[in-house]
């Protein structure tokens, strides 16, 4: 036996081999154990494998023995295909008398099921076919010895005449192999030649595996537990989900199995082992229904009726967990079944009762996640049966009579939005308090599932089940019980997208609105839940729009949301809904702003006042001062929210007097978040209306009050508590960041506003940094953005700002020197360059003055693309691919011989750089990218073939891992690439290919 | 368009996310350092797919509602696509993002009830 390194002697004995797996499975030091691991996996795969395998299979330690099946297996797979037809002949006729031996000793699953997957896998890998592994071990079982293939009978039904002669030890390995050969199978392409032969025999195969199920299932095994049926259901099964890919067109295999239905079904009424009887039914009613053909379902059907519904309502009547194999049953025949279900309402057991017992589950007691645990379930076959009636509904065409069925399916509708309405209610805090997260997160689960399907109800209900939630409301809010109150708010809220599309819908709404609902949740000495008071502000929030048509309602509302803003465990959901209101209706609101303000800066110096909600609402607030005409009367109300954030950075500055760091920061980046929230409020909304008779002419941007005195003071202003912030906290990233988005919040505005900043106050920040400043990346971001908007035809060009930014970002990199000194700046820096390549290429070539500033960006690129960092290399490779090809609608001519002595200068270079990528220094995932740069040289230079095939040749190529790709491949490839003239596709898989090869992977997976 | 289903009936669709990608980059540098076979690294790739489906499908629990103008849809070789313009996501958390345009491509999940 081969010795080695291990620690762990090699063994020169069985008897040595034997001590090692013993001390394997038992405890010990974790380091020696994976050593004798090392040391069995070696003799596991020397030649000595076999012999070893055999002699431990005779050993009288159960866990050898399994060792020893196990190593069977093992050799199987490395070298089963390998063997001459005389020796994989003795391995099977081992295998097959250490499984009949081991029966006759009396030994556990553990060794006869893995000497099964060991039979298995000979089946699947050995040289030599075994064409009837079922009747051979069932021949050797009945004389007790292994039987030569060739002396196995060669009539069809001699299984019939042994398997009652088998012993249900016997009969259960069997079913084991039986089994594990349609699973092994299973997983082999039935497309390849060389399995072809192997699925044959699978199909000559069923007859016998099915004899083998019904027998086992029929024998009388009760002092066993009907363990051995459970066997022969869990063996049916494996060869349904074998056959079910396999067999599209062998019908009469798949009958062979299709007939055992009616000798298996009946376990789904008897005591054991009725839980697998169910299980399996399930799982191929989910996974194949076209398995079962109609007289099976009328069966299931049956029993479901007969049996299982009279279970399942006890059950849920007593809240009993064994519940669920039983409602997944009749789920799952319902959504088999659905057009079935849905159209034959007449059929009574194959319709109108699994409707009945469907609906049931959602009116049996109990919270879903909680104490029921199958409505969760049950959704699932509620939203294929409304998914069926909707597209019955509305694939009709408009001449085409209503079907019977509607009006029955639309009872069933209204019967279950109201079930499943009643189903969201929360559970008193008592019951709730006792709930684990897991539990509270499957109620919270089951509430957004069961929204999703009371969505899809409404598309059949419509206003109707608008009205049947309103009435249950306002009955509920009649008869003070909050929690149904709460619920059927929770569901009007669901529908609210689709509520504010219906104008019948809409008009219903009012009955909520003008009844006492909010005077009373805005009282607040009457005792309702919070969750209640909570889900009530949602509702303002959710249709924002409505109120916005109905302005009589706006007023007191927001004055209600404001008031629970002071409360705990609203004041979230009030700062939601308030900047959902204000923002969807800042027009009707203009003159309640300084009343809003008042009430804000009450709440601002409570105790609920924190950051979420300040930025919440004062960006809220923001929204109505934006819609405030004319532009000058925006600045009292807009100063007076700068004032609240100066406090903010007045506080700041105080706590870091006191020392108190972390606190400054949190009030410091507070002011800053509200500053980005207000300018998010003062952007023009998007469906702002036109008008058309408007005479005035727009004024020019120069005219604007924002670009006045008075206007600019604002702006000065915004920029004055940023500078005072980022004094405070030069330290801090989400300063930065905050900035940053101050700055951007008026990039997409077209009209001059507070926010609208001139881009050289933009680019006097960038100019502040250095690459010492936290989260400079975001900063280099915001300058993308920048360079985008003002590369758009429609802006006007700012190539002074564009030179200011151009030459600073030259200085990040200069300072960085590498890339890889920190790859997230590097790709900033040249993701900034890359922004300069359209309309300001002027300024990145510098051709205002010797060119002298490119070389360093040139360089930096080149060692970006050519580095291992993967996001400086993408960014790079778009670089140079922009910088190769001719510059898009340059006439300038100093621009296009500047670019033209670019690539005159770098082409050698960056063929080398790409080559030495592809030819093993990238990952593959990188290889996309590579090949831009590539096909752009490629189409554009003619010295591209040259500069490439020097690279592949030249003493700066790192070696190449596989030795073996020489000379001729390298020209094929240049030969290739250059052919294809940049054709992308082909490009790519060519690159792809050499760069498996140089390798020496796969060329795709 | 998605490609076509593996041997066991899964699309090799999430090959190209990161996670996929990035499998595949680990799997070139254990074959070429002769720490793998190539098979195995297939039959990898192949668990791969089985697996981020499932996951996928099983054990994310996150969703989103979204709405938009359908531009563009087709049915082809049991793959759908849908091209929407001017979209609108809502998240879990009510949080908003819009998209200019969004491509959907959808494939069955499971061919196994045909």
């Amino acid at each position: 036996m081969a010795s080695n390194g291990s620690a762990v002697p090699a063994p020169t004995s069985v008897q040595e081999v034997e001590q090692l797996v013993k001390s394997l499975y038992a405890p010990g030091n974790p380091a020696t154990i994976a050593q004798v691991d090392d040391q069995l996996k070696l003799l596991q795969h020397s030649p000595e494998g076999w012999q070893l395998a055999d002699a431990l299979l005779g050993s009288n330690d159960v866990n050898v023995r399994f060792f020893g099946a196990l190593t069977f297996q093992v050799k199987l797979n490395n070298d089963g295909a390998k063997l001459d037809a005389e020796t994989a002949r003795t391995v099977g006729m081992r295998l097959v008398y250490w499984t009949v031996q081991r029966d006759r000793a009396g030994e556990g699953m553990l060794v006869r099921k893995k000497l099964c997957a060991s039979l298995a896998t000979y089946f699947l890998r050995s040289s030599v076919k075994w064409t009837r592994p079922l009747l051979h071990l069932a021949v050797s079982f009945q004389q007790g010895d292994a039987v030569p293939e060739e002396q196995l009978p060669a009539s069809h039904d001699a299984i019939d005449h042994i398997l009652p002669a088998l012993t249900d030890s016997q009969l259960a390995t069997l079913l084991w192999l039986s089994g594990s050969l349609a699973t092994e199978a299973a997983k082999t392409d039935s497309t390849t030649p060389e399995n072809v032969e192997l699925h044959t025999l699978m199909e000559q195969m069923v007859e016998t595996a099915s004899k083998t199920i019904r027998h086992s299932s029929k024998r009388p095994d009760e002092a066993q537990g009907g363990r051995l049926r459970a066997e022969s259901l869990a063996c049916f099964l494996n060869w349904v989900n074998y056959a079910q890919p396999m067999w599209h067109a062998q019908q009469e295999s798949l009958d062979h199995l299709r007939n055992l239905v009616e000798d298996l079904a009946p376990m789904l009424t008897e005591d054991s082992p009725t839980n697998e009887a169910m299980d399996v039914f399930r799982d191929i009613l989910e996974s194949f229904t076209t398995f079962f053909k109609p007289q099976h379902m009328q069966m299931l059907a049956n029993i479901i009726n007969q049996f299982a519904a009279p279970k399942m309502l006890q059950l849920l009547q007593d809240k009993e967990p064994e519940v669920i194999p039983f409602a997944q049953l009749i789920i799952a025949y319902g959504i088999a079944n659905i057009q079935q279900v849905v159209e034959e309402p007449e059929n009574e057991y194959g319709s109108r009762n699994i409707v009945r017992l469907l609906l049931a589950i959602f009116e049996a007691p109990g919270y879903p996640g909680d104490d029921d645990e199958v409505s969760i379930h049950n959704i699932e076959f509620w939203n294929t049966y409304i998914e069926y009636v909707n597209d019955a509904m509305y694939s009709r065409t408009t001449d085409q009579p209503s079907p019977a069925w509607l009006e029955h399916d639309k009872a069933v509708c209204m019967q279950l939005s109201r079930l499943l309405q009643n189903k969201l209610v929360t559970p008193p805090p008592d019951v709730a308090q006792d709930w684990t997260d897991a539990e509270a997160d499957a109620f919270k689960e089951f509430r957004v599932d069961a929204s999703d399907l009371m969505l899809s109800i409404y598309v059949r209900l419509g206003t109707e089940m608008l009205q049947q939630f309103i009435t249950l409301a306002l009955n509920s809010l009649a008869a003070k019980d909050w929690q149904n109150l709460e619920a059927t708010l929770f569901s009007i809220n669901t529908l609210s997208d689709n509520v504010l599309e219906d104008a019948a819908a809409e008009q219903l709404l009012i009955q909520i609105f003008s009844s006492s609902l909010f005077r009373d949740i805005a009282d607040f000495n009457q005792p309702i839940p919070t969750q209640t008071r909570r889900t009530a502000i949602d509702t303002l929030g959710t249709y924002g729009q409505y109120i916005e048509r109905h302005a009589e309602f706006l007023p007191d509302t927001l004055r209600f949301l404001f008031a629970s803003l002071e409360t705990f465990g609203l004041f979230m959901s009030a700062a939601k809904s308030i900047e959902a209101l204000c923002s969807t209706c800042r027009n009707s609101l203009t003159g309640e702003l300084d009343g809003f303000l008042a009430q804000y800066n009450r709440f601002a110096q409570g105790e609920t006042s924190e950051p979420y909600t300040n930025e919440k609402v004062i960006g809220a607030i923001a929204c109505i001062v934006q819609a405030v005409t004319p532009e000058n009367a925006k600045v009292p109300p807009l100063a007076a929210l700068l004032d609240i954030v100066d406090g903010n950075v007045a506080r700041a500055e105080q706590l870091i007097k006191r020392g108190q760091m972390e606190d400054a920061e949190a009030y410091g980046v507070s002011a800053i978040e509200c500053l980005v929230r207000i300018g998010k409020g003062m952007q023009v909304p998007d469906d702002v209306p036109i008008d058309l008779y408007e005479d005035e002419a727009p004024k020019k941007n120069e005219q604007s009050f924002w670009r006045q005195q008075e206007g600019q003071a604002i702006q000065h202003r915004i920029l004055g508590i940023c500078q005072r912030v980022l004094l405070l906290l030069p330290g801090s990233g989400e300063v930065v960041d905050g900035v940053c988005n101050v700055l951007k919040a008026g990039f997409t505005e077209t009209e001059p506003g507070p926010f609208v900043f001139p881009p050289g106050m933009t680019v006097s920040f960038h100019e502040q940094c250095s690459i010492a400043t936290p989260h400079l990346e975001s900063v280099l971001s915001m300058i993308c953005t920048l360079l985008v908007q003002y590369s758009r035809r429609d802006q006007p060009r700012i190539d002074a700002e564009v030179a200011r930014i151009y030459k600073h970002t030259v200085t990040f990199i200069q300072a960085l020197g590498e890339p890889s000194q920190d790859p997230g700046i590097a790709q900033s820096c040249v993701d900034v360059f890359n922004r300069m390549s359209t309309r300001y290429i002027n300024v990145l070539l510098d051709t205002a003055s010797t060119g002298a500033s490119v070389q360093p960006i040139l360089d930096f690129a080149l060692k970006a693309l050519d580095g291992p960092d993967l996001m400086p290399k993408r960014s790079a490779a778009d670089f140079w691919a922009r910088m190769v090809r001719p510059p898009e609608n340059a006439t300038d001519e100093t621009v296009l011989s500047r670019a033209d002595q670019v690539i005159a200068a770098y082409g050698p270079a960056l063929s080398q750089a790409l080559i030495n990528q592809i030819t093993g220094r990238a990952q593959r995932s990188e290889l996309d990218q590579l090949c831009e740069p590539l096909k752009a040289l490629t189409t554009n230079r003619a010295q591209t073939k040259q500069w490439l095939e020097a690279a592949l040749f030249s003493e700066a190529l790192p070696p190449i891992a596989n030795g073996s790709v020489g000379e001729g491949d390298k020209r094929r490839f240049v030969q290739q690439v250059v052919g294809l003239r940049g054709e992308s596709r082909r490009t790519r898989d060519v690159v792809k290919n050499f760069y498996a090869a140089c390798r020496g992977t796969v060329v795709s997976f | 368009m998605a490609q076509p289903a593996s041997q066991q009936g899964f699309y090799e669709l999430y090959r190209g996310t990161s996670v996929g990608l990035a499998l595949a980059d680990t799997l070139d540098d254990l074959i070429s350092s002769r720490r793998i076979e190539p098979q195995l690294a297939m039959r990898i790739m192949a668990n791969f797919d089985q697996a981020i489906a499932t996951v996928l499908g099983d054990k994310v629990k996150a969703r989103m509602s979204f709405k938009g103008h359908l531009d563009v849809y087709r049915f082809c070789d049991e793959v759908w696509t849908f091209v929407i313009k001017d979209v609108k996501f809502k998240m879990d958390n009510s949080q908003q993002i819009e998209a200019e345009k969004v491509k959907i491509v959808a494939c069955q999940s499971k061919d196994k009830a045909a």
